[in-house]
């Protein structure tokens, strides 16, 4: 701190720079009108998009006065219409979170333990252009890494590619779903969409493996769910070694062992092979490689399997009886957050083949097919420098850039900034102690964020972005949908305090940096409104109309003609897989051992909480209210053995000798003795969100130890083991020996539900990666 | 120079700080009727400890200048803005929640220069000084130049004082100008 000024001093400064009248009046604050007159008397409704996840609803905001009062669902969506989620309702509590970013920030203190000063968006543009260049000068572009998160990072992912640099990861493709939207891709030539491209509507049965739908609340997905098992009767078969809310609506519940899917998965394929359950002629006409699959897989039997999987022979057989005889219709879910066990592009390979000799795909009841259209763009070319960067991909040959590549490149000294936009790296990345080791080797740490999560302590210079309530984004193609649509998401209300929205932020920077061709548009709505001309309307227009704009979709074999060419080399569905075969990988899948727990330790698992996306929602005030704190799922005799008691708090470690914070105990018998599971999200490190600080266990703190899976690099975390501490002492789990099992629900009596209308389900594009 | 009123003052200087902002500081002594008897932190240090204080800051945020930070009621927002328009004021701006310190202090000099000592008297008492109080007890227990708790704990003194005026029927204090 500078040196205190004398009295005298002080007055002469400030008085000089005062002028004859210094004040600020404030006169724009208020506007005077006839008292009880204040104001507009009505209530705009205003369409636009939710992002308290990355679903993308349809939203309504009712505002009055320039304050937003409500949000409901925009019944013109097709997807969600008049239903949001209990996060889409709270977003108002993330636009009035008095915790917010609200200024640009300079840390004029220690990394990790910030002391921030306010300063203008001029100044913090001009210091990061400043480095930027420094950095290209000096080691050239890609010096500087980006991680983010969400749609409104793309801009900034787009004008890092003009600048040079291709090291960009993205949250959700290595930590999420990447390996399952590489394998869909080798499979089909596409990926599975998000939303998932599912006709779960006229399924005749379905199949979840890992999937906690339900708890994973994506609201037009949990509708379609609940019409299709509810109203429709399809049956569902549920995969989970938890009792999860949706295992608790299921007409079978395999509590499998885990790490064991894929042999179960595989066995289905065998047996429903061996006993002419396939659609032959599917198989004929839109696959390629089924003799070799037949042969691969044969030693995939149920009584093979009910060893492995701990599941009972018998119910594998109904199962795949059951599935054989619902061909074509059946849904098998391909999952979402998929890096498991190391090995998880090949457990998803196994799934989509299982769909494909079902006949399941571009069929009613299966997958269906996206339809797009082009839209005009403003364009920010890509300039990346030389050969492009691509981690190790001898190894991982359908690897992107991920974190992991990012967080080695630094601590190798190779990158020198890092731009982190949206992302909560220190949650969302395992082994956060080596996120925060190479944090501190950067020279320079940019974070763009709405609030100020832990990365932010990090950060020289911190951006508060505009939320999705105060802001434009690209404009949405939901081009994976049975009935197609593009919809925009828009400024409900002015943005508070100083935030911006991402568009402003790029093209400062792009300005800056000296980049013409990066973003050419002047405005974000001059962007849109090109756009929109490639469809014949434009915002206003739009808006007038409620927000969403329908064209026709082509999602079945049927819109075809019957004949259709998938996007693979061989223009079939590769059940062997082309690709991999050329890059030494397995071409068909195989079943691999995981790992167990050794003695006296159990498997970590974590999954979403109905009411928090990610580690983004638990300082929301209302949603904080439903659910301040994760707890851990133990199994009850397991708990009685170690003498455990239900809503007790108890402290994990791990392999490594990580310590959590305390966690309370749910004991329960719906999860395997051989587990523990928690939502994910919690524990947040950073004392400036003042509900969610400590609340909870920091469970990503515990995933010390990651495998990558040898495909796409993607990083499992279902690998790590865990034992109990209790009053300082540490307890063993016990051994308990499972019994192959399996769970039929019985028939009961019929409850009678009014329909609605069907409501489809469909997709966005890859890019706006969500989790 | 100009006559403004003292909620002004006190709004200004309650904002990010700059010079210009500072030179009301010798008024605000005036209006108090005390000096400050500290050291005068250079402007630098200033800001860092007002966002540090008042914006955001590690290991926590000491003193939001939010109404709803101190008080509980879920419908503070439409409270607040109720009782604005009902004395025929209405928000113009959003850059900030309804229930900011520096819009409550204008609205408080709005009043004020209407002399609407009523309404300025309903809103000290049943809104504003019950949350400035435990904003102010914030800043004391964090500020380490000493300069804004000086400021804040004048301007509580004084405003209940002023409370007390209110009450008495004393209300021609519009001379009261600084
Ligand atoms: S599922 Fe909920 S949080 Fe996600 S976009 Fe829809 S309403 Fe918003």
């Amino acid at each position: 701190m500078g040196k205190p000024i004398s009295r005298r001093e002080f007055f002469k400064r400030s008085l000089l720079g005062a002028g004859a009248i210094g004040v600020t009046d404030y006169s724009y604050v208020f506007k005077k009108f006839p008292p009880g007159k204040a104001g507009r008397e009505d209530v705009e409704l205003i369409p636009s998009i939710c992002e308290m996840c990355f679903w993308k609803c349809g939203i309504i905001g009712k505002v009055k006065n320039g304050r937003l009062l409500k949000i409901e669902g925009n019944p013109r969506n097709p997807h969600n219409g008049e239903k949001i989620c209990a996060r889409g309702n709270s977003g108002i509590m993330q636009l009035y979170d008095p915790d917010r970013l609200k200024y640009p920030l300079l840390n004029v203190g220690k990394r990790g333990e910030p002391k921030w000063k306010r300063i203008s968006w001029k100044e913090a543009l001009n210091r990061i252009a400043e480095r930027m260049l420094e950095y290209k000068k000096k080691y050239g572009a890609r010096s500087i890494a980006n991680l983010s998160h969400g749609s409104s990072s793309i801009p900034m992912r787009k004008l890092l590619k003009n600048f040079g640099t291709d090291r960009i990861a993205h949250a959700s493709f290595d930590q999420c779903r990447g390996n399952r939207d590489v394998a869909f891709e080798l499979t089909f030539g596409m990926g599975a969409g998000s939303p998932e491209r599912v006709d779960l509507i006229n399924a005749k049965a379905i199949l979840l493996i890992g999937s906690h739908i339900g708890e994973n609340v994506h609201t037009s997905l949990v509708k379609e769910f609940i019409e299709a098992v509810e109203g429709r009767k399809a049956k569902l078969v549920t995969v989970d070694p938890r009792f999860s809310m949706i295992a608790g609506k299921s007409d079978y519940w395999l509590p499998i062992k885990p790490g064991t899917d894929t042999a179960l998965i595989l066995t289905l394929i065998n047996y429903i092979i061996q006993h002419n359950l396939y659609d032959r002629e599917f198989v004929n006409n839109y696959t390629y490689g089924f003799d070799k699959l037949k042969e691969e897989v044969k030693n995939y039997t149920p009584e093979w399997a009910e060893k492995i999987t701990e599941i009972k022979k018998e119910i594998i057989i109904e199962i795949a009886e059951l599935f054989g005889r619902s061909k074509p219709a059946v849904t098998i879910f391909p999952g979402r957050q998929s890096t498991w066990y190391g090995n998880d592009t090949q457990r998803v390979r196994a799934l989509a083949i299982l769909a494909s000799i079902l006949g399941a795909v571009g069929r009613r009841g299966g997958y269906f097919f996206p339809t797009k259209i082009k839209l005009k763009g403003c364009p920010c070319p890509n300039k990346i420098e030389g050969e492009d960067f691509l981690c190790d991909t001898s190894e991982y040959p359908f690897m992107e850039t991920t974190t992991e590549c990012i967080r080695e490149a630094t601590l190798n000294d190779e990158v020198k900034m890092w731009i982190v936009y949206g992302s909560n790296i220190i949650h969302n990345t395992p082994n956060p102690q080596k996120t925060i080791k190479a944090i501190n080797k950067l020279d320079f740490m940019v974070v763009v964020d709405i609030k100020p999560t832990e990365p932010s302590l990090y950060a020289d210079i911190v951006l508060p972005e505009a939320t999705y309530l105060e802001r434009y984004d690209i404009p949405f193609m939901v081009a994976d949908s049975r009935t197609p649509f593009i919809q925009i998401r828009r400024p409900v209300v002015q943005p508070l305090y100083e935030s911006k929205d991402p568009f402003y932020i790029v093209s400062e920077l792009s300005k800056r940096l000296g980049l013409k061709d990066c973003f050419p548009c002047e405005t974000m709505e001059d962007y849109l409104n090109l756009a929109l001309s490639s469809i014949g309307t434009n915002l206003r227009k739009l808006e007038k109309e409620g927000g969403v704009y329908r064209y026709e979709g082509k999602p079945f074999l049927d819109d075809f003609g019957g004949n259709y060419r998938f996007p693979t080399p061989t223009g079939k569905i590769e059940l062997y897989s082309t690709k991999l075969s050329l890059n030494d990988k397995d071409p068909i899948p195989k079943y691999e051992p995981v790992e167990d727990p050794p003695k006296g330790w159990a498997r970590l698992s974590y999954g979403r909480s109905p009411v928090h996306t990610f580690s983004r929602t638990e300082n929301n005030k209302w949603l904080h209210a439903l659910n301040p704190e994760n707890d851990l799922w133990i199994n009850e005799e397991a708990a009685k053995s170690m003498g455990l008691k239900d809503g007790e708090y108890v402290r994990l470690k791990n392999q490594d000798g990580v310590v959590s914070d305390p966690v309370k105990l749910k004991v329960t018998p719906g999860i395997r003795p051989d587990m523990v599971h928690t939502y994910h999200g919690f524990g947040s490190q950073s004392p400036f969100l003042r509900l969610a600080y400590k609340k909870g266990m920091f469970e990503n703190a515990l995933i010390t130890k990651i495998v990558l899976d040898p495909i796409m690099g993607g990083m499992a975390k279902r690998i790590n083991f865990v034992k109990i501490i209790k009053d300082g002492k540490e307890i063993d789990f016990p051994v308990i020996k499972q019994k192959p099992s399996g769970f039929k629900k019985k028939p009961e009596k019929e409850i009678k539900i009014k329909l609605t209308a069907p409501l489809p389900v469909g997709g966005h594009e890859e890019e706006e990666g969500g989790c | 120079m100009e006559k403004i009123n003292f909620y002004l003052i006190f709004a200004n200087l309650l904002d990010y700080p700059d010079e210009k902002k500072l030179s009301l500081f010798e008024r605000f002594e005036n209006i108090v009727g005390l000096h400050y008897t500290g050291e005068i932190p250079p402007l630098e240090n200033l800001e860092i400890e007002y966002t540090k204080l008042f914006v955001n800051a590690h290991p926590y945020l000491p003193a939001p200048p939010f109404a709803s930070v101190y008080l509980n009621s879920e419908n503070l927002y439409d409270e607040i803005e109720s009782f604005y328009q009902s004395v025929g004021y209405g928000i113009e701006t959003r850059e900030f929640p309804p229930d900011y310190l520096i819009y409550e202090l204008v609205f408080l000099s709005n009043l004020f220069n209407d002399e609407n000592y009523k309404a300025e008297r309903k809103f000290l008492i049943s809104h504003f000084l019950p949350w400035f109080e435990k904003f102010v007890k914030k800043v004391k227990e964090n500020d380490e130049t000493g300069f804004y708790s000086f400021i804040c704990e004048k301007i509580n003194i004084f405003l209940n004082n002023r409370l007390k005026e209110l009450k008495d029927g004393e209300t021609n204090l519009q001379k009261r100008v600084f």
